[in-house]
C-alpha cells in the first residue's frame, strides 16, 4: 500500500485520520465550505465589480481605504451596519423585515448541489480507492432543487416591494416577479438540453458526463478527454449556454436587466424604503444569487470541476480551484456587460424573454433530441445493432433506443448507468427486485457493488444521498471528476453472465460508447 | 421503536413509521411533527389572516413543509415539483392577483355570505369524515428492499413508470398534457380580440 505522503501527493486522502472516519464528513465540510465561501467572498466580488468596471471605465476606482482599495468594502460593510435602521411608518413590518431574510436565504442554499469535486479516498485498510463527491447534497433532483430554491428567491423582492407601502417599490417587485417568471422558461429549456444529453438532474453526474472524449472523436490524444471542447458549451452546439446565460442574469437582477431597482425610474426599485443592515442583506443575496447561478453555468456548461485539459499541469490543480475559478469567470462577465450594455426597456426585456428566447429553446431542445440520435449511432462500434422497441414485457417494461456497443474483446458492454429501481406491478409481480444487488459484468469489468461493503466504509448518514460514494475494491478512480462507476441495471431475474441479452434498459441519453468513461483508469494514479 | 431509531441511525428517514404512538421520539419522527405542525398552523393561518398577502405568504409556508414531508418520505422529485409548481409559479401569479387587487388599504372584512359558510360548514364534515375513514382502507403492504423504498421517488422510478405502457399512467399523463394544452389555447382566445 501507497504511503499517506505519496498519496496526498497524488490528490488521494486516506478515509480514516487516526480513529476519525472521515468519508461521512464530507457533506458538512461542503457544507461549511461553500457558506463559508460565498459569506466570505461577497465583499472580494463587491470589489472586483468595482476595480473591473473603473478599469472599463478608465477611472480609477477605489485606492484610498487598504492597498488597493481592498478594504473599502468592508468600510463600506461597516458603515452599513451603524446605519440608522428606519422602518417607514405604515410599512407592513412583519414582512418588511422578513422580506430581506427571503431574499437571502434561498440564495445561500442554492449552493447546496452544486458539484464541488469528487474527492478520491483510500481505505486505510483494505488499501481500495473509492470516491466521494464533495457535494452537501448529492441528490438525484440537484439541477430541481437549484431551480427551485431560484423561484422562492423573488419572493424577497416582491415582499419587499409590497410591503414598503410605496408606489415606486411595488412597481419594482412586480417587475421582478414578473421577469423571473419570463425569463425561468428560457433558463429552464436551456438547461434541459443539457439534461436529455447528459440523462441525469444530479449535476455530479451531469460533470461526469462531460468527462469524455469531445463528440465526433472516438479516440485521439488523451489529452482532450474531459476537455474544453467536451464540456457541454460546445457538445450542446452554443445556443443553449448563451440562452442559459442571458437568462440568469435576468434571473438575478443584474445589468442590463435591472429594472426592479432601475434608479432612473424607480428611485431604488424594491429597496428604496430599506437602509442599514436590511439593505446590505438585499445587496449580499443578489451576490449570493450571482455565485449560485454561475456556478450552475460552470457546472452545467463548463465542465464543473474539471481541468480545461487532461493534462499534469492542469490536473495538478485541484478540481474545486477549477470550479472557484469559472464561477468568478461568470462574476467578471457579470461585470463586463453591466459596465457595457445599458438597461433595457420593459418591453424588449418582455420580448426578448417569450419572442426570442423561449421559441430559441424550444426548437434547440427538439434539435438537441435528435442529435443525440446521431451522436449515438456514430459513437458506438460498428457491430452494435440498434433496436427501437417498445418492449412490453413487464420484465422490463420500458420503451428505448438501445444498443449495445461490444469492445474489443467481443463482450457486451452496458451503458446504462443507472440501476432500474424496483417497480410494483400489477398483478403483485415486481421488477428487478433489489436494484442494489450486484449487478454481473458491470461497467469497466468491476464485479459490481458489492453486497458486503468493506468494513468502515459505511456511507455518509445523509437521508437525502445515494449510496454510491462507495466503490469496490480493486477500481481505481474513474478520470478526473472520479465518480464511481455505478452498478449497471441488474439484469431481469433469471438472467445470468450476459444479463443484456434480449433485455432493454432504460436508455435516457445518448452518451459515447460506455467505454470511454474508464477509459484512462490510470489518470487519477498520476495525480 | 427499535425499527425506527435504527432507520434514523442509519440515516434512512423513510416516513413509514410503524406505531409511532408509542415510539420515543426519534429523528425522523420529530421531523414530521414538526414539519405537520407548521403546515397545519400555516394552513390554519392561510383562512383566518385577513391580509391576502399574508394568507398567500402562509400558503408558501404550508407548500414549503409538505415539500419537505415529501423529502422525509424520500419522494425527492414531487418534492422539488411542489416547490417549484405550487410555491414558485402559482404563488408568483396569485402574489400578482392579489396585489394588483389590493394597491394600498388593507383588505376590509367584508359581509359574510351565509349560504357560503353553511356550505363550507357541510363540505368540511364531509371531508373530516373521509379522513377519519381513511385509516380503515387498507393499501396493498408489499415488503420492499430498504434500497427499492429508497428509489421510490427518484426520476428515475418516476420516469420508468410514468412512461411504461404496462402501466396504467401513461393515458393520464398524456391527457393531462392536452388538458393544458387547451387551456393555453382557450386563454390566448379570450385574451385576443382578433386572432
Amino acid at each position: 500500500m501507497p504511503s499517506i505522503g505519496n498519496d496526498l501527493l497524488h490528490g488521494i486522502l486516506p478515509n480514516y485520520i487516526g480513529s476519525f472516519h472521515v468519508v461521512p464528513w464530507v457533506p458538512y465540510i461542503a457544507l461549511a465550505g461553500i457558506l463559508g465561501f460565498i459569506l466570505g467572498i461577497v465583499p472580494g466580488l463587491i470589489w472586483i465589480e468595482r476595480v473591473v468596471i473603473a478599469l472599463m471605465q478608465d477611472r480609477s476606482g477605489p485606492n484610498r481605504v487598504g492597498p488597493r482599495g481592498l478594504l473599502q468594502t468592508m468600510a463600506d460593510g461597516v458603515k452599513l451596519f451603524f446605519k440608522e435602521d428606519i422602518s417607514p411608518r405604515s410599512v407592513d413590518l412583519k414582512i418588511y423585515y422578513l422580506a430581506p431574510v427571503i431574499a437571502m436565504i434561498p440564495a445561500l442554499a442554492g449552493g447546496g448541489t452544486l458539484p464541488l469535486q469528487a474527492l478520491t479516498f483510500r481505505n486505510v485498510h483494505s488499501g481500495a480507492l473509492f470516491t466521494q463527491n464533495l457535494t452537501v447534497g448529492d441528490v438525484n433532483i440537484g439541477l430541481l432543487y437549484i431551480l427551485a430554491l431560484s423561484s422562492l428567491q423573488v419572493y424577497g423582492v416582491v415582499l419587499a416591494g409590497w410591503s414598503s407601502n410605496n408606489k415606486y417599490s411595488l412597481l419594482g417587485g412586480l417587475r421582478a416577479s414578473a421577469q423571473l417568471i419570463s425569463y425561468e422558461l428560457a433558463m429552464g429549456l436551456s438547461l434541459l438540453c443539457v439534461v436529455v444529453m447528459a440523462g441525469s438532474l444530479n449535476l455530479n453526474d451531469i460533470v461526469a458526463a462531460q468527462n469524455v472524449m469531445p463528440w465526433p472523436l472516438k479516440s485521439g490524444p488523451a489529452e482532450l478527454k474531459g476537455s474544453i471542447f467536451s464540456w457541454y458549451w460546445c457538445q450542446s452546439l452554443f445556443v443553449p449556454v448563451i440562452i442559459y446565460t442571458i437568462a440568469m442574469i435576468a434571473e438575478t437582477n443584474r445589468a442590463p436587466f435591472d429594472l426592479p431597482e432601475a434608479e432612473s425610474e424607480l428611485i431604488a426599485g424594491f429597496h428604496t424604503e430599506y437602509s442599514s443592515m436590511k439593505f446590505a442583506m438585499f445587496f449580499m443575496g443578489e451576490y449570493a444569487s450571482m455565485l449560485t447561478v454561475c456556478g450552475l453555468n460552470a457546472a452545467m456548461f463548463w465542465g464543473g470541476p474539471l481541468p480545461p485539459f487532461n493534462m499534469v499541469i492542469f490536473t495538478v490543480v485541484p478540481g474545486v480551484v477549477w470550479f472557484i475559478l469559472k464561477v468568478m469567470l461568470g462574476i467578471v462577465f457579470y461585470v463586463w456587460l453591466r459596465a457595457t450594455l445599458p438597461r433595457l426597456r420593459y418591453d424588449a426585456l418582455m420580448n426578448l424573454g417569450w419572442k426570442r428566447l423561449l421559441p430559441v429553446g424550444l426548437v434547440w431542445l427538439f434539435l438537441i433530441a435528435g442529435f443525440g440520435l446521431v451522436r449515438e449511432t456514430g459513437a458506438a462500434n460498428v457491430n452494435e445493432d440498434i433496436t427501437v422497441a417498445a418492449d412490453n414485457s413487464v420484465d422490463n417494461p420500458t420503451l428505448s433506443v438501445h444498443y449495445r456497443p461490444t469492445s474489443s474483446t467481443g463482450e457486451v458492454k452496458h451503458i446504462g448507468r443507472k440501476a432500474l429501481p424496483s417497480l410494483p406491478l400489477p398483478g403483485g409481480r415486481k421488477l428487478n427486485d433489489d436494484p442494489a444487488a450486484p449487478a454481473p459484468g458491470a461497467e469497466n469489468g468491476t464485479p459490481g457493488q458489492p453486497a458486503g461493503q468493506p468494513a468502515g466504509v459505511q456511507p455518509a448518514p445523509q437521508p437525502a444521498q445515494e449510496e454510491r460514494h462507495e466503490e469496490s475494491p480493486g477500481n481505481p478512480g474513474n478520470g478526473a471528476s472520479g465518480v464511481a462507476p455505478l452498478p449497471v441495471t441488474p439484469p431481469p431475474a433469471g438472467g445470468a453472465g450476459r444479463p443484456n441479452e434480449g433485455g432493454e434498459r432504460v436508455r435516457l441519453a445518448p452518451r459515447e460508447g460506455g467505454e470511454r468513461r474508464g477509459e484512462n483508469p490510470e489518470r487519477r494514479e498520476e495525480r | 421503536m427499535g425499527n425506527a431509531l435504527c432507520r434514523a441511525a442509519r440515516g434512512t428517514c423513510s416516513a413509514y413509521i410503524p406505531g409511532y404512538l408509542n415510539a420515543m421520539p426519534s429523528a425522523p419522527i420529530l421531523v414530521f411533527f414538526i414539519l405537520a405542525a407548521v403546515a397545519v398552523i400555516s394552513a390554519l393561518m392561510v383562512v383566518t389572516n385577513v391580509n391576502p398577502v399574508r394568507s398567500a405568504l402562509s400558503l408558501v409556508v404550508t407548500f414549503l413543509s409538505v415539500a419537505l414531508l415529501y423529502i422525509t418520505l424520500s419522494a425527492h422529485f414531487i418534492a422539488a415539483v411542489q416547490i417549484i409548481v405550487y410555491a414558485g409559479a402559482i404563488m408568483v401569479l396569485f402574489l400578482f392577483v392579489i396585489m394588483l387587487l389590493n394597491l394600498g388599504a388593507p383588505a376590509e372584512a367584508e359581509p359574510k355570505n351565509k349560504a357560503q359558510s353553511r356550505a363550507a360548514l357541510a363540505l368540511s364534515a364531509v371531508f373530516l369524515t373521509a379522513l377519519a375513514l381513511a385509516p380503515l382502507v387498507t393499501f396493498s403492504t408489499d415488503a420492499k428492499s430498504e434500497a427499492a423504498i429508497k428509489n421510490l421517488g427518484t426520476v428515475s422510478t418516476i420516469g420508468a413508470s410514468l412512461y411504461n405502457p404496462a402501466l396504467p399512467w401513461l393515458f393520464p399523463f398524456e391527457a393531462t398534457s392536452i388538458l393544458l394544452l387547451v387551456a393555453v389555447v382557450g386563454a390566448i382566445v379570450l385574451a385576443k380580440r382578433r386572432i
